[in-house]
């Protein structure tokens, strides 16, 4: 089996960035009155009481949901296989692999905030963007979903972007 | 030598002493000087040259006012051109040199421009250079010296080696300006609960406090503010910016800021762009010179410079000052002075004062003369005063080494008024005060046109009252004190008795003549007296000269100032580095950057890459010392007689997915992709709404809900948001999800004779011979357990296919097909050779679809379905866009064999070189299989006119003309047996 | 710098969107006549003060919205996006 090579892989280490493998990056896409349907399906494999809302992500045991459109949830797994999901009927939506189109850098807590607030026009305090939150906006004039997490805050750039923006990012922090 | 250090007293450290040089002699001050107060206590009184006049300047101001003392900064790299003396905080090992003299600051041959002076006075370009010199070659002649003679400082050419940053914040209640007012807005904002930012110019909080002899609510004012600024600092929603000017106010509370930092950290200048819901401007008041002669000689300054120049930093600018004035501020510097022990003399416009004015000063021990004023200054840096009355009688001469003048104050609300809010004219302060507006902004303090430093907290207290009702929290009731605070009224515009020349634009050499010579001449407008004076338009944009500009003129027009108008405020307040504008975003960084999954490989094998649009791409392949031109015929061959792999990952490609995905192909495409059958792909173009086309590609149906739809590289986000407008606008009903995959996948064309045999070699799930797998076949296999997707496609006109796998397996991809063509006596090509091959075919391109042709210019009129309606097919049946007489596509080729010609050429009839031709060159390329130079072009009438006829290649601009025969455009294999085959 | 308020993400700057024209116009059924194709593509008014208009919100969610603009003052009154049934979802 070939081996996966991300766009980051030759950018040397910098102290607090990381690259976050992004194993399975599925999006499934509703028909607006069939969404409710796919949220309640989507959560329930995924062992979480509901689908996310606006602007949030939600965790469950192996995978996440981020709801990054009216109709549409992201399910992002660092571990497993694409076939390891289930795929949409016609009727009720589509269902895309993802996988490859995103890079995650991951951005530590104590650089996350100051360092991002160069590049990203949103309030990124923890009061205002909480563990959880999610935000599309551009780096950068790049499209991107940031992610807070626990410990620091996730950007999921688009991949052929994702060295530009790492560069950008770790000459800022240095 | 005049000025001097008071021997205590001033918010310095004088256990922190700090060496500087000015023009390369050493000098010495404290912690908390400024270059300007620094300069002042070495004696150091002229500091500058003027502009136009090259007229000896000193220090007239303390703050942002300043107009004259601009000096330069740094040297090399670092120089930092009209830096304000009185806003540069002083620091260790500063450097500043004076600007626009020679050879000298204090020998300037500059200064002859002082003898023409009648030549330059108000309209100077506009009136010269008439007659025998109107020429246009006259004047660059004259050009040159001028732009020499006139000027401020010279910025460096070299580049700059500074870091500067971008931060974006967000918060309740912006407040601009922590002297009083600002200090007790941000404190009860923050007291209510809001998320305050407070921004200060200085580097010391405090604004008008920290020269502010008098208690303010009966504490001494520094402690008052020391109290304040540390639960300020204590609080945690509050943060505090000092250093920091905001330059600019936008729309919706958004406010653009600058912060200069510490020499040593990691950037040089901050640029915030700040978004409050709420924003006070307490940005205090500046006060207006005197207009009488001279008033801009070495030693003038603003009363309220003299007194913060004593108190503040414990400088006395002189030994013997006097202080003319016209308003009751002035009192308080020459009170200040006179107990600091400096004689100082105070000349006041007026006749009656209230009797505590009187006393205060005979205490002070202040010389009083009422009904007086300045006629004009005596020496080329101030050793005396001619004072008399308002009509020039009475004349007198007072000797003194340093003059104070306080012309009236004018509130600093061009914040506001960069919002399009006019200010109000108040005849009795003589001020503007701000204008009423229905956005979130309050002025406070004395920038509302308050005076008095009690009554500015308390308008800042209301102020920030105000913020926090509206922003639903409790505050205290406090209300908006009136403006004024003056005892008695001021008297302001005595323009009667003046000698000599008397300025009103200090920065740019514009005196009280040229402003009513200008009205004279009909330019009595505030716009238009701006631009034919220059009066406003220099680094401190009328700061302190437009209220006086403007008296004069409605002096001239015996009219009320406040019938005058004003000029439009904009941004930026202050100058503003392009740097801090900038920020990261330079060099490689200027935009961001796009790369192919390949990349890496590419580059390793010593690919020459090329920048089209954001993205990288690989140009030609360079073997030994090869040339573009040489590298792209070699790859061209190894294509059309062996196997070439090219990139071409950078493609838009769109996933289109749900049961109505083949229905909006068909009204997108202009031919039918509903009932293409899966595992098929189809070459399709896709109009405008005005029938021009858009752009081409193919769309391939991959499963029965399911098209891979690609773009042009260039096309792709264009495609893409017109898709997603077209489902969202006016065809919600349909169930189709679009989806940018562009980056998901990887792709490679594999193109040439032995390119299926390659292929077969690699992926051993796909049966690849043409029967199995025909021409715009797609399949799907798989090679070292990676998927891939693989359609025969040609834009080469070779067998041909395009093979896609998930974009991180696209170097694994690269590196088996790089050996796999390699062991066929075939390689890589790039974009070079890939133009030059399709152009072979007659294929269209990025030069051809320029958004003026249609379909039938193309020639590809017969591709539009005749049976279903699309996007454009309404418009393009207009009659402009069936003339038979529009340009057409045709191929050309020289009628000498071995002649070149370029693209961008104009085609015309042999001998008649005239207007615009007849058409144009699109593309052109060597052949290698012709053994001739070919190209694409449009030509007006087409093929039906020109086929096998003449036209001339007319390149007027590279100086060259080649007469081309004009064929049909398909120059290689027209029926096409290589892709079927 | 003008905010809008997406619907879906919230308030956001100006530079995060495109603008795509204006909202008031409905183009004609695609075999509709020229005449009409016409009028919908090439025939606008020129109001002044409150205006609907078209923004898609490129750099984030990507949805087509209706901006309601006043096009003298730029004071945005309201934002909704193109779909109705939108939203319903987004609620």
């Amino acid at each position: 089996m070939a081996d996966r090579i991300s766009p980051v892989s030759q950018n040397k280490p910098v102290a607090g960035f990381s690259h976050r493998a992004c194993a399975v990056l599925l999006q499934y896409h509703a028909w607006p009155d069939r969404y409710a349907e796919m949220a309640r399906g989507l959560a329930t494999r995924c062992g979480l009481p509901e689908a996310p809302r606006p602007g949030k992500a939600a965790r469950g045991a192996t995978a996440g949901l981020l709801r990054v459109h009216p109709q549409r949830l992201w399910l992002v797994a660092e571990e497993g296989r694409v076939s390891d999901h289930p795929k949409l009927g016609a009727e009720i939506g589509a269902t895309l692999d993802l996988s490859h189109a995103r890079t995650i850098i991951h951005v530590s807590e104590d650089s996350a905030v100051p360092l991002l607030s160069r590049f990203v026009a949103i309030d990124l305090r923890p009061h205002r963007f909480a563990e959880d939150d999610i935000a599309l906006t551009p780096i950068h004039r790049v499209g991107v979903v940031l992610w807070r997490r626990a410990d620091g805050i996730d950007v999921l750039a688009p991949r052929s972007f994702a060295r530009s923006i790492w560069e950008l990012l770790a000459e800022a922090a240095a | 030598m005049t000025g001097f250090r008071l021997k205590s007293g001033g918010a310095i450290d004088r256990g922190k002493p700090l060496s500087f040089s000015f023009d390369g002699r050493m000098l010495r001050g404290f912690t908390g000087d400024t270059l300007a107060s620094a300069l002042l206590a070495s004696g150091q009184r002229l500091v500058a040259r003027s502009f136009k006049y090259h007229r000896p300047r000193g220090i007239m101001g303390a703050g942002v006012e300043e107009a004259s003392a601009l000096v330069t900064v740094g040297k090399g790299a670092h120089t930092t051109p009209n830096t304000l003396a009185s806003t540069e905080e002083l620091v260790d090992g500063l450097d500043a040199y004076s600007q626009h003299c020679w050879p000298s600051l204090r020998f300037d041959l500059g200064a002859i421009n002082q003898l023409f002076a009648r030549l330059f006075s108000a309209g100077f370009y506009y009136k010269t250079f008439m007659g025998p010199g109107k020429r246009p070659k006259s004047w660059l002649f004259y050009e040159h010296f001028i732009r020499r003679a006139a000027g401020l400082g010279v910025a460096s050419r070299e580049p700059d080696p500074d870091h500067y940053e971008s931060r974006e914040a967000f918060c309740d209640v912006l407040v601009i300006g922590a002297g009083p007012a600002g200090i007790e807005a941000a404190r009860v904002a923050a007291e209510a609960g809001l998320d305050v930012f407070l921004a200060e110019r200085d580097f010391l909080l405090g604004g008008a406090l920290l020269h502010e002899s008098q208690p303010i609510e009966d504490t001494d004012a520094r402690d008052w503010l020391s109290a304040r600024e540390r639960s300020l600092r204590a609080a945690p929603n509050v943060r505090i910016l000092g250093h920091t000017t905001a330059f600019g106010l936008y729309d919706n509370g958004v406010a653009g800021l600058v912060e200069r930092l510490q020499p040593g950290a990691s950037a040089r200048e901050r640029f915030w762009v700040v978004r409050a819901k709420r924003i006070v401007i307490a940005a205090g008041a500046l006060e207006r010179p005197l207009v009488f002669g001279n008033n801009d000689r070495p030693g003038v300054m603003l009363a309220s410079a003299l007194r913060a120049y004593a108190n503040r930093w414990a400088v006395a600018a002189g030994r013997r000052v006097l202080i003319a004035t016209n308003n009751d501020s002035a009192y308080a510097a020459a009170h200040d002075l006179a107990r600091a022990g400096i004689a100082t003399t105070l000349i006041d416009a007026r006749e009656n004062l209230p009797a505590s004015l009187l006393h205060k000063s005979k205490e002070a021990g202040v010389e009083l003369r009422l009904a007086c004023v300045p006629l004009r200054t005596i020496g080329r840096c101030a050793r005396a005063v001619e004072i008399g009355t308002a009509d020039g009688g009475g004349v007198e001469t007072i000797q003194c080494d340093a003059v104070g003048m306080s012309g009236g104050w004018s509130p600093t609300q061009h914040l506001l008024s960069q919002r399009g809010v006019k200010p109000i004219w108040n005849e009795t302060l003589a001020a503007f005060l701000p204008g009423a507006t229905g956005e979130p902004i309050r002025c406070a303090g004395a920038a509302a046109g308050t005076w008095r430093s009690e009554d500015c907290a308390r308008s800042g207290r209301a102020a920030g009252a105000e913020a926090a009702r509206a922003l639903g929290r409790r505050a205290p009731d406090e209300e908006f004190p009136g403006p004024g605070g003056w005892e008695a009224p001021i008297r302001p515009w005595v323009f009667g008795g003046i000698k000599g020349k008397a300025f009103v634009d200090l920065q740019n050499d514009v005196t009280l003549d040229d402003v009513r010579q200008a009205c004279a001449e009909g330019y009595d407008a505030p716009e238009l007296l701006k631009r034919y004076t220059t009066l406003g338009m220099a680094t401190d944009q009328g700061r302190t000269s437009a209220v006086n500009a403007l008296a004069v003129i409605a002096e001239a027009r015996a009219k009320p100032l406040d019938a005058i108008g004003t000029t439009t405020f904009r941004p930026p307040f202050v100058p503003v580095s392009i740097g801090a504008l900038a920020g990261a975003e330079r060099d490689q960084h200027l935009l961001p950057t796009r790369r192919s999954p390949m990349h890496d490989a590419l580059v390793a094998q010593g690919a020459r890459m090329l920048e089209t649009g954001l993205w990288l791409r690989p140009w030609f392949y360079p073997q030994g010392e090869e040339t573009v031109d040489e590298s792209y015929l070699r790859e061209m061959r190894l294509v059309r007689e062996a196997v070439g792999i090219c990139d071409v990952s950078t493609l838009g490609k769109i996933a289109v997915q749900g049961p109505d995905a083949g229905e909006l192909l068909d009204r997108v495409y202009v031919n039918a992709f509903k009932s293409l059958t899966v595992g098929r792909a189809r070459y399709g173009v896709m109009l405008r709404d005005d029938g021009i086309v858009m752009d081409d590609g193919t769309s391939w149906r991959i499963g029965e809900h399911e098209y891979f739809m690609t773009t042009t590289t260039a096309n792709a986000g264009k495609v893409m948001a017109w898709l997603e407008e077209l489902l969202e606008t006016r065809w919600p009903d349909l169930r189709v999800a679009v989806t940018s995959v562009t980056d998901q996948w990887a792709g490679a064309s594999v193109a040439g004779p032995l390119a299926r045999d390659l292929l077969q070699a690699l992926v051993k799930d796909v049966d690849f011979t043409n029967e199995a797998f025909s021409f715009m076949g797609v399949r799907e296999g798989s090679f070292d357990g990676v998927h891939c997707r693989i359609a025969r496609i040609s834009f080469s006109g070779e067998l041909a296919y395009e093979i896609y796998v998930p974009a991180d397996y696209g170097q694994a991809l690269w590196r088996v097909l790089l050996e796999g063509a390699k062991s066929r006596g075939g390689g890589t090509y790039g974009l070079e050779a890939l133009g030059a091959l399709r152009v072979e075919k007659g294929h269209v391109g990025g030069p051809e679809l320029d958004g003026r042709a249609t379909l039938d210019d193309l020639g590809l009129g017969r591709l539009a379905s005749t049976k279903k309606p699309f996007i454009g097919s309404a418009l393009r049946m207009r009659p402009d866009l069936q003339r038979k007489d529009r340009a057409q596509i045709v191929g050309l080729m020289p009628v000498t064999t071995g002649e070149t010609f370029k693209g961008g050429s104009i085609l015309c009839a042999a001998g008649d070189e005239s207007g615009h031709g007849l058409g144009w060159v699109t593309s052109v390329t060597e052949s290698p299989s012709l053994g001739q130079w070919i190209g694409l072009g449009f030509v007006k009438g087409g093929l039906a006119d020109w086929e096998g006829r003449t036209l001339l290649a007319d390149d007027p601009i590279r100086g060259r003309r080649t007469l081309v025969k004009v064929v049909a455009p398909h120059f290689l294999d027209p029926e096409g047996k290589r892709l079927h085959g | 710098m003008l905010r809008i308020n997406c619907p879906f993400c919230g308030e956001r700057d100006h530079s995060e969107f495109t603008y795509g024209g204006d909202a008031t116009v409905t183009y004609p059924a695609l075999d509709a006549p020229t005449e009409a194709w016409f009028e919908a593509v090439y025939v606008r008014s020129n109001p002044k003060g409150p205006h609907r208009e078209r923004w898609q919100h490129s750099d984030g969610c990507r949805l087509w919205l209706i901006v309601e603009r006043d096009t003298v003052t730029h004071a945005i009154t309201r934002v909704e996006p193109s779909r109705a049934v939108l939203s319903e979802l987004i609620k």
